[in-house]
This record gives structure tokens, sequence and C-alpha cells, in this order.
């Protein structure tokens, strides 16, 4: 009877693990630490970011040997640490699985990085998605 | 008048002889309503007997092929007596009068190839053309995924639809004649509900329609836009649809009134999916269900073919809409709304790291890359009771 209690605590904790996926004025309030940041306006960023993520914090893309983390979807290519590419620069100098539970800060702490080094380019929805109508990213509810 | 003259003094106490006559007219004006009301009853649904009952007479549809072939106006058809059911194979003619409504456009072409059906009652000769809006609709509608669907019990469910997952009204001529095509591989499952749910509602709006399932061959990445382009071809080697919808096969409506045929401007269908908590997730975003008209879809020379795993096929096909000066027609964001069925990511769909420099050049590959270009060679076409399963060979990214 006993062994039945582990797998029911597993079998309860299951629905937790499954992807998050974040509305658009749930998110609106975690990225106001970006707004202006590199010229770079939230509803832009709002934007870009449903393209590339779709909002979810638990988003996990792989593409021609590289993969991509998070609401960010910021690459192990050059930008954090994982199993996959050793040898990457790992630039904001952290494990790319950190970028997929709910804590935004470490994701948006690289994510100025990106900008800083980069720029919004990296997220290669912006330029045909995210350069107008850019109203409609805006959440009224705040 | 006796028994009025006592009341006919006009006594300060009692109405006088005026508002007696107003009464008495206004006895006589509602009797002459109900009266004309009982003749529209009695003279049923059939509304273009009203016109020869006035002695007004019916306008013919010019122009149209069927009109010469049938060679008779209505009137003279209601010489008394019963009459003969129209001989098969005739055109039927759809009734005139409709083109006023500004989205007519897709409505009744000339009306040809249509097969009218001899009528129990001998009273009906041509049907009348389907009205703007279905009586038969419901509204909203429960949407679940959690029972098992038979397709068998399904057929029989929707006894009116005919092998191949074909369905003509009978009741009025359908100026909608839509094709709808599903990109598909390896989905039984989802197919099954989409069926169930989808065939009444289809039938409820009065739709002349057939279901394409458009099944991509072999173990490449999945190209839905291409798979929607041959659905548009091979289709049309089965019946001169005017209309297209595109359809994923894991969305439902969750709302009759949300009409799966093509309007004056390209229609996008699932505009609010329950995936985005039921609204639009952008003003851009055209994916899901839409439905273009045979005019529309060919003005942008189709959809691509060159987009392969998931995503940005939709942006593009938003793009080339835009590019020859059409704009999205959508139902409200209550009528819209839709059910997804949830399932985990398809192998061989993974997000396409292409798309967004593709969608940024649509204006230029949209004139070489689209129906003009496609090719595709058909492996198989099954006509089961429900759908017609077109299973193709589409090729590999090149």
């Amino acid at each position: 009877m006993m062994s039945f209690v582990p797998l029911l605590l597993v079998a309860i904790l299951f629905p937790a693990t499954q992807a998050i996926q974040l509305t658009k004025c749930e998110v609106f309030p975690l990225l106001k630490d970006m707004s202006g940041y590199r010229d770079f306006t939230l509803p832009e960023l709002m934007c870009t970011l449903f393209h590339a993520s779709a909002y979810d914090t638990q988003a996990i893309v792989e593409n021609d040997g590289s993969t991509e983390y998070g609401l960010f979807q910021i690459s192990n290519k050059l930008w954090c640490r994982s199993d996959q590419i050793p040898q990457s620069r790992n630039i904001c100098g952290i494990s790319c699985d950190k970028f997929l539970d709910d804590d935004l800060t470490d994701d948006i702490m690289c994510a100025k990085k990106i900008l800083d080094i980069k720029g919004i380019d990296y997220w290669l929805a912006h330029k045909p998605l995210c350069t107008e109508k850019l109203e409609q990213w805006n959440c009224e509810k705040l | 008048m006796r028994l009025r003259e006592p009341l006919l003094g006009g006594s300060a106490a009692m109405p006088g002889a005026s508002l007696q006559r107003a009464c008495r007219l206004l006895v006589a004006v509602c009797a002459l309503h109900l009266g004309v009301t009982l003749v529209y009853y009695l003279a049923g649904r059939d509304l273009r007997r009203l016109p020869q009952l006035v002695g007004v007479p019916t306008p013919l549809q010019g122009g149209s092929n069927g009109a010469a072939a049938i060679g008779q106006p209505s009137r003279e058809l209601r010489s008394g007596g019963a009459r003969p059911p129209p001989p098969l194979g005739a055109s039927s003619e759809p009734r005139p009068g409709r083109d006023s409504s500004p989205d007519a456009d897709s409505g009744p072409g000339p009306a040809s190839n249509l097969t009218s059906v001899p009528l129990p009652r001998s009273t009906v000769l041509s049907l009348p053309t389907c009205p703007e809006e279905s009586p038969l609709l419901v509204g909203p509608m429960l949407i679940e995924f959690n029972m098992p669907v038979d397709l068998e019990l399904v057929a029989k469910l929707n006894p009116k639809v005919k092998v191949g997952g074909r369905y003509t009204p009978k009741e009025c001529v359908s100026p909608h004649k839509v094709a709808i095509i599903i990109p598909f591989r390896n989905r039984q499952e989802h197919l099954k509900y989409w069926l169930y749910y989808l065939h009444p509602i289809l039938q409820r709006q009065q739709l002349d329609y057939g279901i394409y399932v458009i099944n991509q061959a072999g173990e490449s990445m999945f190209n839905r836009a291409k798979l929607l382009n041959v659905g548009f071809r091979e289709a049309l080697k089965d019946y001169d649809y005017n209309c297209f919808v595109f359809s994923d096969v894991d969305l439902i409506p969750m709302d009759d009134h949300n009409a799966y045929r093509c309007f004056s401007q390209p229609r996008h269908i699932s505009v609010a999916m329950d995936k985005f908590g039921f609204s639009l997730p952008y003003v851009q975003y055209f994916g899901g269900v839409s439905a273009l008209s045979k005019q529309q879809f060919l003005s942008i020379n189709g959809f691509p073919n060159n987009y392969w795993g998931w995503g940005g096929e939709d942006d593009d096909i938003f793009n080339r809409l835009v590019f020859r000066g059409m704009s999205i027609s959508r139902p409200n964001a209550v009528v819209g709304r839709c059910r997804m069925i949830r399932h985990s990511r398809d192998k061989k769909n993974e997000p396409n790291p292409q798309r967004f420099d593709r969608i940024a050049h649509t204006k230029e590959t949209m004139l070489s890359d689209g129906l003009n270009s496609l090719t595709y060679e058909v492996l198989d076409i099954q006509k089961y009771p429900l759908y017609t399963q077109i299973t193709v060979d589409i090729g590999t990214p090149s």
C-alpha cells in the first residue's frame, strides 16, 4: 500500500510539469524591467516573444544541432551552457535549462545581453512581424 | 345599425361616432392582415408563388447556362394542377434577386451543372436559393474530446452524406459549392472527431460541400500549405467548387453561425481558439481554418510550396492576400470560438527555422512559388463514406 503513496504524489505532480503557456497580460508585467531597453518598446518585445515561444516558459526547440530555450528562446550555440554544445561561449554564464523554469530574472538578464551584443534581430520574428500594428501587443488590463 | 344607435349619441361619458369608426377600421385592418398572413402560411415556403398571386412577373436570372436548358419561366409552370418533376439532369434555377447583398460575390454563379432531384411534392418544380442565413442553425454547441468515435456510427447519423463525404442540400439550392481541404498525416483520431462534429454543422449550414483529406505520404517534414494546394487542384477534378475551406484537422467550431463558406474577402474562420484564450493571437493571424473563393485563391497564385515544418505558411498567405489588395473578413470573437484537440508536437513537424526569413520575402516569392510551380504525385484516392482521402507524394525540401 505504501508504495502507492509516492506513485500518487508523482501522479499529482505530473500536471504541474506541463508547459506553462502564459497569456499576453501575464507576460506584460513580467517584462516591465525591459521596457525601453536599447530603445525597444514593450509591445515590440511582446510581439517578438509571442512569435518566438508563444509565451511558453518551457518552450524548447531544436534545429540543426542547436537548441533554443524558454520564453526568450535563447540559443545554446552562444549564450548558455548545455550538454549538446559543450564548446559554447556561454556569454550569459548560465546553464540553459535555467531558462525553462518560471523565474524569468535570469532569462531577462540574458536577453538584455543579447540586445546589447546582437540586437533585436537575434529574434528573427521581429523584422517581418513586429514592426507595425504594435498597439495590439499592449495589455489594457494594467 | 340599430344596435349602434343608442351609442351614437356622443355624450361626454361615451365615445363618439368618429372613434367608433376608427375602431371599426382598425378591426378591419387586423382582419385583413390576418387573412394575408393565412394566405402566406398556406402557400408554404414557396415564396415565388406570391408574385404570381399578386400578378408580378418573376424575372429570370439572365445569362445562366441553366435557364436556357430549362427554357420555362416559372410562371408558365403555375398553370394549375400537378406538375411533373423536373427532368433529371436539368439545371435548377436559383432564385433571382439575391445579388443585392454585399456578400453575394461568391454567390450564385451560372447555374450550371446542378442536377436537380425529382421532388416528392409536385407543387414545387424548381428549388429556391438557400437563404443568406440558414434557418437550421442551433448556435453554441458543446464540444468535447473525451469519448471514442465510431465512424460507422457517424455515417449512420449522417445518412444524407454521400460517399466521398459529399452533401448537397435538397430543400434549396446552395450558392456555396465548398470543398473542405484538410492537410493530414497520422492524425486519424483527430479526423474522427472532426467528421463527427463537422458533418452535422455543414449540413445545417446548407452548404453544397465535399470533404477532402490530403494525406502526405512518406516521412519528410510536413508541408501544410503544399498539401492545401494539392487539395485545391484535386477537388476541382471532382466538381466545380467555387469556394475552398482550408481546415486543420484538430479544430472544431463551437457555434454553427460561424459559416464555413466564402465571402467577398478572404475569410478567417478560427478567430477565437481556446488555445489562444478564445481571442485572436495577433491581427495578422490567418492560421487554423480559413476560406478563400476560387478567384481569391487564384489571384495569389495559391499557397507557397516551400514551407517545410511548422509555422510561417499562414503568415505567408496573409502577406499574399495583402499584396493583392485583399483584407481579412472574420466573424466576431463569440461566434468564432473554436476548440483545438490538444496534442503533443508531431514528429517531423518541428518549427521551421527558415520561416521568418521566408515571410520577409513573400512579395517576390509569391510570383514563382505557388500553383504555378506545384508538382506532386497522387498515390491513392479512397472514397470513404464520410470523406475522400487523397494520398500524395509532395516530395522533399529542395
